[in-house]
């Protein structure tokens, strides 16, 4: 899943420390986080939406893999 | 030019580098300081009795198979540690947590094996037991070094 936490945040002007705060986690994990070598569960991801006044579909982009359909279509699950 | 506390030069905040500002956070500053605050006591009593047992304690003395134990009594305390700042990490520091004890937790049982079927063949080595300890832990603390270098 790609993010754009790093672009946000430098547009916040905050180190990585500070997000951390922000967010009540440790500094490793907003790095690993920025890296995409990790995708935040449904509670810090909605953290990281209020924290930088956005919508998670702003901050988060699925890629084809994380959506399980190579078309981008929406299967009924019936 | 002044920066308010946890905010940085907007060029270093652009290439990601986070050299102003304070390295850790708040969060990462609780953890540590609650797990040293357990751990260190445990881990210095542990040292003392095992001076005193490697010092004073021989197959001579009365009681000495009690004795012996008397070291393993605080890593129960460097257990309870590890496993409260298992619980108070945040969702990624657990789960690099238990990669890493998994990875431990795997050499050892290998390394257990291995001894196992050492002995079978009667070659049986007085400090196994050290052997697969030593390899869990070492195999552990090498993982969280590699995976905190970020």
């Amino acid at each position: 899943m790609e993010n754009r936490l790093k672009e946000l945040r430098a547009v916040s002007g905050w180190s990585q420390a500070h997000l951390a705060d922000r967010l009540g986690v440790s500094r490793q994990t907003v790095n690993a986080l920025e890296k995409g070598r990790y995708d935040p569960s449904l509670p810090l991801a909605f953290r990281l939406a209020r924290v930088f006044s956005t919508t998670i579909e702003e901050l988060f982009t699925p890629d084809d893999d994380d959506l399980g359909e190579t078309d981008g279509s929406v299967t009924s699950p019936v | 030019m002044l920066y308010i506390d946890g905010m940085m030069d907007p060029t270093e905040a652009q290439a990601g580098r986070t050299g102003r500002g304070p390295r850790l956070s708040a969060e990462d500053k609780r953890q540590r300081n609650s797990y040293l605050r357990e751990f260190l006591p445990a881990i210095v009593t542990f040292w003392i009795l095992l001076a005193i047992v490697l010092n004073l304690v021989d197959e001579t003395t009365p009681g000495a198979r009690l004795w012996v134990l008397l070291p393993v009594l605080p890593m129960i305390g460097v257990a309870i540690a590890l496993y409260r700042a298992t619980q108070r990490s945040d969702e990624y520091g657990r789960i690099v947590m238990l990669e890493c004890m998994a990875l431990g937790f795997g050499v050892s049982m290998i390394a257990a094996m291995a001894v196992g079927f050492l002995g079978m063949i009667d070659v049986a080595w007085t400090y196994g037991g050290w052997l697969v300890f030593g390899a869990g832990m070492t195999t552990w603390g090498l993982a969280l070094v590699v995976r905190n270098l970020d």
